[in-house]
C-alpha cells in the first residue's frame, strides 16, 4: 500500500482578483493565500506519509516575472523531499509561458517531465512508472496521449497531462484528447491538469482526476478547493479530496420576494450568511450576493445602492466578524408593479420612460456615449483588458446599460425628486 | 373615475365612518383638528391602492378593519372596493373577503400605482411650497419646471446637480496626474502598485547572474589560498632555518666538550650514594655537637629556680576569692549605698504624695485608701468622657460662633454686592455686534478704500485730457457703442492705410520718374538715338513730300513758290532723313528700344502719377468725412474724438477702467452707508439693551466705545451676578453647618447630663474620690502612683539585705585562706589588696614549677639526640671507607673531587641530549642531522635574512588579496542571501493592485450608471419641454392670471443664450423671472403649471379624482377666491377632494358666483376604537 497526492493548477503568487479595499475584509487570508494553499499542501503530504506527490501543470502564472515565487517553490519542495517525498511535475500551458518555470533549478528529489517528448520516471521500491510529457510552448493543440509510452508491465501506471480533455467552458482547449484515448492507454491512473474545479472523470480504473486548483481566486473559481489523495492498496484505488484553500468564494443569490422594508433584505442577507459560513466552517470567505426576485424595494434598492450596499456589509460584519469579505452585490431583483408606462398617459415620469425606450432604439445617442466612453477607457488599458471589466466596445454595450439607469431614474423621481 | 362613497370600519378611531361623495366636482371637507382629517386622507389612498401598510398605521389596522368604497368610471361602470389587512398589506377582496388581484382595479385606477397617483393627483401646500422653491432652485428653467409640474416632482435641479456631482466625482475624464477623483486616485494607485510591482520583482536573470557571480569569487579565493599556502610553507622553512642555526652552533660546541671530558670514572649510582654520605657523615657530626651544648645550657637554667609548694596548693580557694572579689567590691562600694540611696529617696516621695492625696494618713494607713482596679479604670475613663465631651462641646460652640460670624460676613457683602441687573440680552446683541466684526473699523476701511478708490480715479482721469466733464457724466457718458467703435475702427484703419499706400505709391511714382528721366538723360547724352516714333516722323514727313511729289508729277500741282527741283531734293532729302533713321535705328536698336522702352515707362509713370493724385484727393476726402462723422459720434459726449484706434485706447485705458472704479466707487459708497445704518441699527439696538440693562452708556460715543463699555458694564454685572451666586452657595453651606454645629451642641448637652448622673452613683460608692471628675482623673493617677512607690520600697529593701549577706560571706572566705597560708589578714592594707596579694603569689608559684619541668624534658631530649646523631656519623664513616678504596682516593676529599668530575661530564651529556630536543622542537620535528645537512647545503645562511622577508612581503599580498576577495564575496553572498529569500513584496503589491483594480471596476460602472442616467434625464427633460412647452404654458398661463387676479398676464419662454427660462409677464408689461417673483406668486405658478398638467390629461385619458390638502393656506384671500374658482371649474371635469381645517376657505368657496358643483363634508370628530 502506498500514498500520493495529485494536484495541479499552483498558480503560486497568482493575486485574489475583484476584492476590494473594505475595512471588513479578512485582509491576512488573502495575504499570500496561494502560497498557504501550498504550505497547506505540504503539511498534508508530511501528516500522511505519502510517497510522492504529482504535479499536473500550471505551478506559477505565466506573465508572473518574481523569481522569489520560484524560490518559494523551492523550499516547499526541499521540505518534501528532505523527508523522501519525491515531487513529480509537468509543466502546462503556464509554465511554458513563464521564465520562472524555465529559469528555475529544482531542488533535488524533484523531477519534471521531458516537454520535448513523453518521458517516464520508475520507482522500483514501489513498481510505480509515472509517464509524462510536459508544454514546450504555451499553446500545444495537437493530442499528446497518442505518443506516451505503454504501460510497464506490473507497475502502477500513471499519465501525468495538462490538458482541457474535449473542452471546458471558461478554459481555452489545450492538448486535446478523449477519455478514450486514456482509458484505451492501459494505464492505472491519470493526473490530470488546467481545469479548475475538481472532477473525477473515472473513479474506476483507470481513474481520471482533476484535483481542481489549491485556492479559489476570483469569483469563478467557487467553494472547496484542494488536491486528491491517493491510495493504491493491492491494485484497489481510493481517491479523498482534501482541502487547502485558506479562503473560499461563494456565489450566494438571495431571494427577495415579497420583501417591504431594508431590514427585511438584510435579514433575508444574514439568513444565507448563516448558511454559507455555516457550509464553510473557520474559512474566511469572499461572497458575491445576487439580490433577485419582485419586490416592492426593486426601485429603493437601485436609487440606495450605496446605502444597500453597506447594509449588507454590515450584516457580513454581524454574521461572521473578519470572515465575511462581500466581493460584489448585483442587484437583479424586479419591480412588483406591473403596467407602469401605460400608452396614454402623459407624465413626466412616463414620458421620461418612454423616452429612454426610444432612446434605446435610436444608435445616434448611444454611439455618441459609448466613443466617449470609449476616448476615457483608453486611459485604462490594464482595467480593459483584466478579466470580467466591463469594456464598452459599441452601442449595444450600451444599449445594456440603459435599463440600469432608467430604472435608478425612476426609482429616484417616484419618491418626489431630488430631495427624500 | 370618481369616488362615489368611502366607508372605514374599526380602523383606528373610525368605528364606523361612511362619507358619501356620489357626484364629481368639487368636495370640501372640512374639519377642524383632530377630526382625523389626515386619517381619513391617508385611508382614501389605502382604499384606492392598498399594499404595504405604513409604518406609522401599521397599528391602526387589525383583523376587523375594513376599508370600503365604491368608484365609478367615466363610462359609468361602478367598482365596490373592499379592503382588508392581510400581514402587512391590505389587500383587495370580493364580497366575500375572498382575496383578489390588484389588477381588478386597474382599469378604474388609470394603471397608476400609489405614489405616481399621490404625485401626479395629490397636493398639499408642503409639496406646492416645495415646487415654488425648487422653480426658484432651477431659476425657472423651462425644461425643468415643465418636468417637475408634469411629474408632480421637485428638486430636479438637484437631482440632476447630484447626478452631474456624483459623476464629477467619480471621474475626470482627461486624467489629469494630479486629479482627486474617486477613479482617477485609485487607476493612479493601481499604476503606482503596477510599478512597485515591477520594482520588487526579482528576475530570475538577475538570481542566476549573482549566483554565478558567487560561484566565480569562491574559485578565486581558493586559489589565492593555495598560493598563500605555498608561500608559507617556503617562509616557514627559511625562518626554521634562521631559528635554529644558533642552537646547532651550541650543540657542536657540546659535542667538542664532550669529547675532551673523556669516559666517566665513578657510575652514576655510586656517584649519588657517595655525595648522600659525604653530606649525611658530616651533618651528624655537627649535630651531635650541638645537642650535648644545649644539654648543659638547660641544666644551668634549672638550678637558678625557687618553687612555692604552699601557694600552689591553695590555689583554687585563691582563684575563687579572685573571681568573687569583682562583685563584693561593686555591692560594697556602688549598689548597696546606691539602693539604699534610692530607697531613702522613693521613701520621701511615697511620703509626700500621700500627704498630698490624703493629708494626715500615716504610712501604715496607706492600705486603706485602696481602689478596686476596675472601679478606677472605670473612674478614668468615665472622667476621660466627661473631660472629652466638655471639649467638644467647646469646640463645637466656638466654631458655630464662627460660622454665625461668616455668615453675618456674606450678608454684608451681598448688601454691598448692589443692585444686579439681567444682562443676558445685552450680552448677546454685544456677542451678535462682535462676531459680525469691526463695524467702525470696517466704515474706517470702507472710508480709506472709498478715498484710496476716489484719489485712484482722480488720478487716472488727470492722465487723460480728452474728457474735462464731471465724473458722474463718465459714467452716463453716451460713448460709441462697441459695434460703432469697431466698424470706424475698421474704416478709418482702411482708409488710413490707403492713404498710406497712396502716399507711398505716390513716392514710389515719383522716384521712379526721376529715375526715368536720368537714364533717359543718360541715354540722350551718349548721343542722338531714333526712336520708333522718329522713324514715324521721318516716314510721315517722307510721305509727304511724296504726296506732294506725286502731285506735281500727276496731276501737275506745285505748291506756290515752289518748283519740281524743289520737290525732289526735299523728297530726297526726307527720304535721305528717313534712311538716315532707319539706319540709325538699325544701328542703335538696342539704345534706341531702351529709350523707347524709357520713354514710354515715363509716360506710364506720369499717368500713374496723376492717377495717384486723383486717388489721393479722393481719399483725403473720404477721411475727412469720416472725421466728421466720427466726431460726429463723440459730440453728444462733449469730446473731440481721436482716431477710432486711440479712443478704443482711451476707453479701454481710461473710461472702460473709470467706469469700473466709479462703479466700485459707488457700490464701496453704498456697502459704507449700509454699514453705517447697520452702525446706526446696531448702536441703537445697543443703546436700547443697555437702557433695558440700567447700563448708562454715553449718547455721544461711537458704536465701539459704547460696545466696550456696555461689554465692560456687562463683564461686571456678569462678574456681580457671579460673586452674588457664590455668596448664595456660601450662605446655603453656612447655614447648612450652622444648622449641623446646632445639632451637634444638643447631642453634646445630653450626653453631659448622663455622664454627670453616672458620677454622681460613683461619688456614692467610692467617697473618698474629689467630687468633680476632672480632679478625680487626677487623683486616681496619683493614688496608681501612691501604690506603684509603695510597692517599689518593699522591693528595694529586701534587695539591700540580700546584698549586704553576699559581702560579709566574701570577708569570711578571705579570712580562711589567709590563715591557711600563713598570712596575717588583719596587717593587710584591706581585704581586696590582700586578696590580689595572694592571687599574685599564687601566679608566681604555679609558673616556677611549670618551667622546671620543661626544662628537665628537654634535658632528657637533648641526651637522646646527641646519642643518636653519634651512632649514624659512625655508620656512614664504615661505608665512606669502602668507596675510599673502590676509588683509590687517598681521604674524603679526594674522593669528593672525583665524584664532581664525573658529575660534570654527565651533565653535559643531558645538555647536548636537550639541545637536540629543542632544536627538534624549534625545527618542527626535523632531525639535527637533515638540519645540519640543510644549513650545508644552503650555502651562505647569511641570505636567510632576506629570503625571509621577499617571502613575508609575497605572503603580505596574497593575504590581501584573498581579504578584498573574501570581502568581495561577502558581499555578493549577503546581496544574494537578500534575494535568496521568499519574498512575498510582489505577490503583495500584485494583491494591492488587484484591489485596485477592483475599485476601479466598481467605480467605472457607477459612473456609467451615473452618467448615463444623467444624460438620458437632460434628454428626456429636453424632449418633454419641446412636446410640451407651447400647450402647456399657453393653458397655465390663464390660470395664472385668474390666480394673480390678471397681475400677471402670461407666460412666456425666452431664451438666455441657449437656455429657456420660463417669464412672467406682468400687467405692467414687465417681464419677471422666477426669482423675481413673490414666494406666493411662485406657488401659484407652479400650481397652474400643475393644473395644466392635469388638464391635459383629463384631456387624454380616464379622469381621477385630485386629492387636496389645504393647498391655499398660504394664498391671500382675493387669491384663494380666484382659485377656489379654478378649482370649481375643474371640478366639473374631474372630482377634487379638498381637505382643510380653514372656515374662512369654505365661507369663500360658498360664495362662489355658481357653485352648483360644490359640496361641503363637515367631519366630526370620531371617538376612538382603541387605545
Amino acid at each position: 500500500m502506498f500514498k500520493f497526492v495529485h494536484c495541479a493548477d499552483l498558480h503560486l503568487d497568482s493575486p485574489l482578483r475583484g476584492l476590494s479595499l473594505r475595512e471588513d475584509a479578512p485582509a491576512e487570508a488573502i495575504r499570500s493565500a496561494t502560497r498557504r494553499a501550498l504550505d497547506n499542501l505540504v503539511d498534508l503530504c508530511i501528516e500522511e506519509h505519502v510517497r510522492f506527490l504529482v504535479i499536473a501543470g500550471d505551478v506559477f502564472d505565466g506573465d508572473w516575472q518574481d523569481y522569489s515565487t520560484g524560490l518559494f517553490f523551492n523550499a516547499c519542495m526541499a521540505r518534501l523531499t528532505a523527508r523522501d517525498i519525491r515531487v513529480y511535475i509537468v509543466s502546462g500551458n503556464h509554465d511554458a509561458a513563464s521564465t520562472i518555470s524555465r529559469k528555475l533549478l529544482l531542488p533535488g528529489g524533484v523531477h519534471r517531465f521531458s516537454s520535448d517528448q513523453p518521458e517516464t520516471f520508475v520507482i522500483d521500491d514501489l513498481q510505480v512508472a509515472l509517464h509524462g510529457q510536459g508544454f514546450k510552448d504555451r499553446v500545444v493543440t495537437q493530442n499528446l496521449v497518442p505518443q506516451y509510452p505503454l504501460p510497464v508491465p506490473g507497475y502502477f501506471n500513471i499519465g501525468v497531462l495538462h490538458t482541457s480533455l474535449e473542452g471546458h467552458e471558461g478554459h481555452e482547449t489545450y492538448a486535446p484528447c478523449t477519455v478514450h484515448d486514456l482509458t484505451a492507454k492501459g494505464y492505472d491512473y491519470w493526473a490530470l491538469g488546467h481545469v479548475h474545479t475538481r472532477q473525477v472523470i473515472r473513479d474506476t480504473s483507470p481513474c481520471i482526476v482533476y484535483p481542481g486548483n489549491l485556492q479559489g481566486r476570483h469569483i469563478r473559481e467557487i467553494g472547496d478547493k484542494g488536491c486528491t489523495l491517493v491510495t493504491v492498496d493491492s491494485g484497489r484505488i481510493d481517491l479523498q479530496h482534501r482541502s487547502l484553500d485558506v479562503l473560499r468564494w461563494a456565489l450566494c443569490e438571495v431571494d427577495l420576494t415579497g420583501t417591504l422594508r431594508a431590514e427585511d433584505v438584510v435579514g433575508r442577507v444574514m439568513s444565507v450568511f448563516q448558511q454559507t459560513t455555516a457550509a464553510n466552517p473557520g474559512y474566511p470567505l469572499a461572497l458575491r450576493i445576487r439580490l433577485t426576485g419582485q419586490t416592492a424595494l426593486h426601485g429603493s434598492l437601485l436609487a440606495e445602492s450605496e446605502y444597500y450596499l453597506n447594509e449588507i456589509v454590515n450584516a457580513a460584519q454581524q454574521s461572521a466578524i473578519d470572515r465575511i469579505w462581500v466581493e460584489k452585490v448585483i442587484f437583479d431583483t424586479q419591480s412588483e408593479e406591473s403596467g407602469q408606462s401605460l400608452p396614454d398617459r402623459t407624465d413626466a415620469i412616463s414620458e421620461l420612460d418612454r423616452i429612454i425606450q426610444q432612446t434605446e432604439v435610436r444608435p445616434e445617442f448611444l454611439e455618441l456615449f459609448a466613443s466617449e466612453m470609449q476616448t476615457i477607457q483608453m486611459r485604462m488599458p490594464d482595467y480593459v483588458r483584466s478579466e470580467g471589466s466591463t469594456v464598452i466596445a459599441s452601442a449595444e454595450e450600451v444599449r445594456d446599460l440603459v435599463s440600469d439607469a432608467r430604472d435608478v431614474l425612476v426609482a429616484m423621481l417616484a419618491r418626489g425628486g431630488g430631495q427624500p | 373615475m370618481k369616488i362615489r362613497s368611502i366607508a372605514v370600519r374599526q380602523v383606528l378611531h373610525y368605528e364606523a365612518f361612511q362619507l358619501d361623495l356620489d357626484h364629481g366636482g368639487l368636495h370640501i371637507l372640512h374639519g377642524p383638528n383632530e377630526t382625523g382629517k389626515s386619517t381619513l386622507l391617508a385611508l382614501i389612498m389605502d382604499l384606492l391602492f392598498g399594499g404595504p401598510i405604513a409604518e406609522s398605521f401599521r397599528d391602526h389596522y387589525d383583523s376587523r378593519s375594513r376599508l370600503e368604497g365604491v368608484i365609478e368610471r367615466s363610462d359609468r361602470a361602478v367598482y365596490r372596493i373592499e379592503r382588508k389587512r392581510r400581514y402587512n398589506r391590505l389587500v383587495l377582496t370580493d364580497a366575500d373577503h375572498a382575496e383578489l388581484p390588484e389588477d381588478t382595479l386597474a382599469r378604474y385606477l388609470g394603471g397608476y400605482t400609489r405614489e405616481p397617483f399621490a404625485l401626479l393627483f395629490g397636493f398639499d401646500h408642503e409639496r406646492l411650497r416645495a415646487g415654488g422653491q425648487s422653480l426658484l432652485d432651477s431659476q425657472g428653467q423651462a425644461g425643468i419646471s415643465l418636468f417637475e409640474a408634469g411629474g408632480g416632482v421637485q428638486y430636479l435641479t438637484k437631482l440632476l446637480g447630484t447626478l452631474a456631482d456624483r459623476s464629477a466625482q467619480l471621474l475626470d475624464p482627461s486624467f489629469n496626474a494630479r486629479s482627486a477623483k474617486e477613479l482617477n486616485k485609485q487607476w493612479r494607485s493601481f499604476i503606482d502598485t503596477q510599478k512597485s510591482l515591477k520594482q520588487s520583482s526579482l528576475r530570475a536573470e538577475e538570481w542566476h547572474r549573482q549566483r554565478q557571480e558567487i560561484f566565480l569569487s569562491e574559485q578565486r579565493a581558493e586559489q589565492l589560498e593555495h598560493q598563500l599556502a605555498d608561500a608559507d610553507a617556503a617562509w616557514q622553512k627559511v625562518a626554521r632555518l634562521l631559528r635554529v642555526r644558533p642552537m646547532i652552533s651550541e650543540w657542536l660546541a657540546m659535542k667538542q666538550e664532550l669529547e675532551e671530558l673523556g669516559p666517566a670514572s665513578v657510575s652514576p649510582h655510586d656517584e649519588e650514594n657517595i655525595l648522600t654520605l659525604l653530606k649525611k657523615h658530616g651533618e651528624n657530626t655537627q649535630s651531635q655537637a650541638r645537642a650535648e651544648e644545649e644539654c648543659r645550657r638547660q641544666a644551668q637554667r634549672a638550678h637558678a629556680l625557687h618553687p612555692d609548694p604552699k601557694a600552689t596548693s591553695m590555689a583554687d580557694s585563691i582563684e575563687r576569692l579572685s573571681e568573687g572579689l569583682m562583685q563584693f567590691l561593686s555591692l560594697r562600694d556602688t549598689d548597696l549605698p546606691a539602693a539604699r540611696e534610692q530607697r531613702q529617696k522613693r521613701k520621701a516621695e511615697t511620703e509626700q504624695r500621700l500627704q498630698e492625696l490624703s493629708p494626715g494618713t500615716s504610712w501604715t494607713q496607706i492600705d486603706q485608701l485602696r481602689l478596686p482596679l476596675t472601679a478606677l479604670n472605670r473612674i478614668d475613663t468615665l472622667a476621660e468622657e466627661i473631660a472629652g465631651a466638655h471639649a467638644n462641646y467647646a469646640l463645637e460652640k466656638a466654631q458655630r460662633e464662627e460660622l454665625i460670624e461668616d455668615s453675618a460676613k456674606v450678608e454684608k457683602d451681598l448688601e454691598a454686592l448692589g443692585p444686579i441687573y439681567d444682562v443676558s440680552h445685552l450680552s448677546r446683541l454685544i456677542r451678535t455686534i462682535r462676531e459680525e466684526g469691526n463695524v467702525q473699523g470696517k466704515i474706517a476701511q470702507a472710508n480709506r478704500d472709498i478715498e484710496l478708490k476716489q484719489q485712484a480715479i482722480d488720478q487716472r482721469l488727470r492722465q487723460q485730457t480728452l474728457y474735462a466733464g464731471s465724473l458722474r457724466g463718465l459714467k452716463m457718458l453716451p460713448v460709441p457703442l462697441h459695434d460703432t467703435l469697431e466698424r470706424y475702427a475698421a474704416q478709418w484703419a482702411s482708409l488710413e492705410q490707403e492713404r498710406s499706400d497712396a502716399r507711398r505709391d505716390h513716392q514710389t511714382l515719383r522716384a521712379a520718374a526721376v529715375s526715368l528721366a536720368n537714364d533717359l538723360e543718360v541715354l540722350e547724352l551718349q548721343g542722338e538715338v531714333p526712336v520708333p516714333s522718329d522713324l514715324l516722323e521721318a516716314r510721315s514727313l517722307r510721305e509727304d513730300a511724296w504726296t506732294r511729289v506725286k502731285q506735281s508729277w500727276l496731276h501737275h500741282v506745285l505748291p506756290e513758290g515752289v518748283g519740281p527741283q524743289d520737290l525732289a531734293d526735299d523728297f530726297a532729302q526726307r527720304l535721305a532723313n528717313a534712311d538716315r533713321v532707319v539706319d540709325a535705328m538699325r544701328r542703335e536698336a538696342d539704345r534706341s528700344a531702351n529709350r523707347a522702352l524709357l520713354l514710354m515707362k515715363q509716360e506710364q509713370t506720369r499717368q500713374a502719377l496723376a492717377d495717384n493724385a486723383k486717388r489721393r484727393q479722393s481719399l483725403d476726402i473720404q477721411f475727412s468725412q469720416l472725421e466728421t462723422l466720427w466726431a460726429g459720434e463723440w459730440q453728444p459726449c462733449g469730446i473731440l474724438p481721436k482716431s477710432p484706434g486711440e479712443m478704443r485706447e482711451w476707453l479701454s485705458a481710461f473710461h472702460a477702467p473709470l467706469v469700473l472704479m466709479l462703479g466700485e466707487l459707488d457700490a464701496s459708497e453704498a456697502d459704507r452707508a449700509e454699514l453705517v445704518q447697520h452702525q446706526a441699527q446696531l448702536r441703537q439696538a445697543l443703546a436700547t439693551a443697555a437702557q433695558e440693562a440700567h447700563c448708562q452708556a454715553g449718547d455721544a460715543l461711537t458704536l465701539n466705545e459704547a460696545l466696550e463699555q456696555c461689554e465692560n458694564y456687562a463683564r461686571a454685572m456678569g462678574e456681580r451676578d457671579l460673586k452674588r451666586r457664590a455668596l448664595w452657595d456660601q450662605r446655603r453651606v453656612l447655614e447648612t453647618k450652622i444648622h449641623a454645629r446646632t445639632q451637634s451642641l444638643t447631642k453634646w448637652e445630653q450626653q453631659l447630663q448622663l455622664q454627670g448622673k453616672e458620677w454622681e452613683s460613683v461619688l456614692r460608692a467610692y467617697p473618698s474620690l474629689p467630687p468633680r471628675p476632672q480632679d478625680a482623673l487626677h487623683y486616681s493617677q496619683h493614688l496608681r502612683e501612691l501604690l506603684r512607690g509603695v510597692q517599689e520600697i518593699e522591693q528595694m529593701e529586701t534587695a539591700i539585705r540580700t546584698s549586704e549577706e553576699i559581702c560579709h560571706q566574701f570577708e569570711r572566705q578571705a579570712l580562711a585562706v589567709a590563715e591557711q597560708l600563713g598570712e596575717n589578714l588583719a596587717e593587710a592594707a584591706s581585704v581586696e589588696s590582700w586578696v590580689r596579694q595572694a592571687r599574685q603569689r599564687m601566679h608566681n608559684a604555679r609558673e616556677t614549677e611549670q618551667l622546671l619541668h620543661s626544662i628537665e624534658a628537654e634535658q632528657a631530649r637533648l641526651r637522646g639526640e646527641a646519642d643518636q646523631h653519634g651512632a649514624e656519623a659512625g655508620l656512614t664513616a664504615q661505608q665512606l671507607q669502602h668507596y675510599q678504596a673502590q676509588c683509590h682516593a687517598a681521604d674524603l676529599a679526594q674522593l669528593s673531587a672525583q665524584v664532581e668530575i664525573s658529575r660534570q661530564r654527565r651533565n653535559l651529556a643531558e645538555e647536548k641530549l636537550s639541545q637536540e630536543r629543542r632544536i627538534r622542537q624549534a625545527a618542527d620535528g626535523m632531525s639535527v642531522d637533515a638540519i645540519v645537512q640543510s644549513l650545508e647545503e644552503l650555502g651562505d645562511p647569511d641570505t636567510l635574512e632576506s629570503q625571509k622577508i621577499a617571502l613575508e612581503a609575497e605572503q603580505d599580498g596574497i593575504r590581501g588579496d584573498i581579504e578584498r576577495e573574501k570581502d568581495h564575496l561577502q558581499t555578493l553572498q549577503t546581496a544574494f542571501a537578500h534575494i535568496n529569500e521568499t519574498h512575498e513584496a510582489a505577490a503583495a503589491f500584485a494583491q494591492q493592485g488587484q484591489q485596485h483594480l477592483a475599485e476601479v471596476d466598481r467605480l467605472w460602472n457607477e459612473y456609467l450608471r451615473v452618467e448615463l442616467a444623467r444624460r438620458l434625464l437632460e434628454r428626456s427633460i429636453e424632449e418633454f419641454r419641446e412636446r410640451n412647452e407651447s400647450a402647456i404654458l399657453h393653458r397655465a398661463g390663464q390660470l395664472f392670471r385668474r390666480m394673480t387676479l390678471r397681475q400677471y398676464e402670461e407666460l412666456l419662454v425666452e431664451y438666455d443664450g441657449s437656455a429657456p427660462y420660463l417669464l412672467a409677464v406682468h400687467a405692467d408689461g414687465s417681464r419677471r423671472r422666477v426669482f423675481q417673483l413673490s414666494d406666493g406668486t411662485r406657488d401659484q405658478l407652479f400650481l397652474s403649471l400643475r393644473l395644466a398638467f392635469v388638464e391635459q390629461h383629463l384631456a387624454g385619458s380616464e379622469p381621477l379624482p385630485l386629492v387636496m390638502d389645504d393647498i391655499l393656506v398660504h394664498f391671500d384671500d382675493a387669491r384663494t377666491q380666484a382659485t377656489l374658482e379654478v378649482l370649481h371649474e375643474l371640478g366639473q371635469q374631474t372630482q377634487i377632494l379638498y381637505f382643510t381645517h380653514h372656515q374662512s376657505v369654505v365661507d369663500q368657496a360658498q360664495q362662489l358666483a355658481a357653485h352648483d358643483h360644490l359640496h361641503v363634508h363637515y367631519l366630526r370628530p370620531q371617538q376612538p376604537v382603541k387605545t
